[in-house]
């Protein structure tokens, strides 16, 4: 990491391109400058093979507002890994992530998502098939979302353990999982179908 | 002190699902009059159908299938469909063939064949073994020309492109998460005001993680043998060796971390082929980082991962 020698603290995304010029110039190969011409070859180019338009109205339709979330003002104590680790700050600001500051403002990873209490079902699919689930919402927390039905050409077995992956999470530190599998986009589907009801 | 609060300030955030390109497409949007992150998520997800709609070789109609059918013809095609190649081939040179986008005929015959949306199945072109070699470019004109008849996959490029075309549309919120069947681009903050925490599925236990990272402006992608296994053969995962056509086995999951998801969707496909210890030296020629578990759990990392471990 070089030493960027200001007095303003680089912002996270900042941060991330300095990492990447640094490794940019580190690799004379040139994947990384070609992908990002690509990408911004394709974008300006715009679209070919769908409307704009109709695409656009389409996702507008489809898309599910699923969770808008206004923070609460009570300051809540966070979860440790959420707060204090930043990726490559921990040589350029150490004295200033170590400082606790007087009024902590970190909500905790749940809170940004508001859901009704209530039962809700949902059904999704795969080319393996079709998964239907129950929600269930207590406290505007997920208390379980068990599989109600499966027509999978897999054995159901395989995905038994997404329904306390899916409570679990909700007080996980991470916002997404990378890798995640085949056999239950179905499933994940069908939670994402049921939790649209449950907003709030 | 006025900058560390601000770091950490919990704001609104977005969630919206959508089924695209046979997986399950979330976008986070954070920040912002809600208004116009609709409009932006809206466009954002009308990237996947437009890269859908030009490079799926499940559908006959696609772009890249009519190309597919003109072997041996220059055909003039689309900017997407054009950058696309131009990148696979590019990866697949510098990956000395370990990746390689003419695999669409070995991937058919190890019966990656299913349309999901019509349920119909395409067959294999041909019964060789073609090389990228055999793909010529011509950026003067557009044209793309196939020295025999092959079939193209860019399965590992164009959802990465498709990911990375719907972060140009974000950009600017104060924060952005792209989630397509695992494959990640996060940028700004998240709705904690922090840098977003991306897990990273461990290979062989499903209820836990390998890994977390704490990420901003980059994408996280991981490549795992446990993942789309055909319905042909039941060992068979969806990463084939180029060389001999079939399922690469030195690698469990390979998680490469770069600026683009097209970027870390092929070098990871790059690496698990080429397997642990040759994986990780070509992530670090490519300047990207990298994760490799293998079947017996060993790990292999890039020298700069630790930066992004949370």
């Amino acid at each position: 990491m070089g030493n960027h020698g200001d007095d303003r603290r680089p912002t996270a995304s900042e941060r991330g391109r300095s990492l990447w010029q640094s490794r940019r110039a580190r690799s004379k190969a040139g994947l990384v400058g070609l992908s990002s011409a690509a990408i911004l070859s394709v974008y300006a180019a715009g679209y070919f093979h769908t409307s704009a338009d109709d695409s656009v109205a389409a996702s507008a339709a489809i898309a599910e507002v699923l969770a808008t979330s206004a923070p609460a003002s009570t300051p809540t104590t966070a979860p440790a890994t959420a707060t204090t680790t930043r990726p490559g700050t921990s040589q350029t600001t150490p004295s200033t992530r170590a400082q606790p500051t007087a009024t902590p403002t970190v909500a905790a990873g749940t809170a940004a998502v508001a859901y009704q209490d209530g039962t809700y079902t949902g059904t999704g699919s795969s080319r393996h098939g079709s998964i239907g689930v129950t929600v269930v919402v207590s406290g505007g927390k997920i208390t379980s979302a068990e599989i109600s039905s499966c027509q999978t050409k897999y054995p159901c077995s395989k995905v038994s353990s997404l329904p306390a992956q899916v409570v679990a999470r909700q007080a996980a530190t991470v916002n997404y999982v990378s890798g995640a599998t085949d056999s239950s986009k179905a499933y994940a589907s069908a939670v994402a179908a049921a939790l649209t009801k449950a907003r709030v | 002190m006025a900058a560390a609060a601000s770091d950490a300030q919990p704001s609104a955030a977005a969630t919206s699902h959508r089924v695209a390109m046979d997986t399950l497409v979330t976008i986070e949007a954070v920040g912002g009059p809600s208004e116009r992150t609709d409009e932006r998520t809206a466009k954002a997800f009308a990237w996947f159908a437009e890269v859908e709609a030009c490079c799926s070789r499940f559908d006959p109609a696609s772009e890249l299938s009519r190309l597919c059918d003109q072997p041996g013809t220059p055909v003039h095609v689309s900017p997407l469909l054009f950058r696309a190649i131009e990148f696979a081939l590019a990866v697949a040179e510098r990956s000395g063939g370990a990746f390689d986008p003419t695999v669409g005929d070995a991937m058919a015959r190890a019966g990656f064949t299913e349309n999901y949306q019509t349920g119909a199945t395409t067959g294999a072109r041909s019964a060789a073994l073609p090389s990228f070699r055999d793909v010529a470019l011509d950026p003067a004109t557009s044209e793309v020309t196939l020295g025999r008849s092959l079939t193209l996959d860019l399965g590992a490029v164009a959802k990465g492109l498709a990911i990375d075309l719907a972060a140009q549309e974000l950009r600017g919120l104060e924060g952005f998460a792209i989630n397509a069947g695992g494959d990640i681009y996060a940028e700004g903050r998240n709705h904690d005001g922090t840098p977003w925490a991306i897990g990273i599925r461990h290979p062989r236990e499903f209820d836990a993680l390998a890994e977390t990272f704490a990420v901003s402006g980059a994408a996280v992608c991981t490549s795992g043998d446990y993942e789309r296994t055909s319905s042909s053969e039941a060992a068979h995962h969806h990463i084939l060796d180029p060389s001999s056509g079939r399922a690469a086995s030195g690698a469990a999951s390979v998680t490469v971390i770069a600026p683009s998801a097209m970027l870390a969707d092929a070098l990871a496909t790059a690496a698990f082929v080429l397997g642990p210890e040759r994986g990780i030296a070509f992530l670090e020629e490519q300047g990207v980082e990298g994760l490799i578990i293998t079947p017996g759990l060993e790990r292999f990392e890039t020298t700069g991962l630790q930066e992004f471990i949370a």
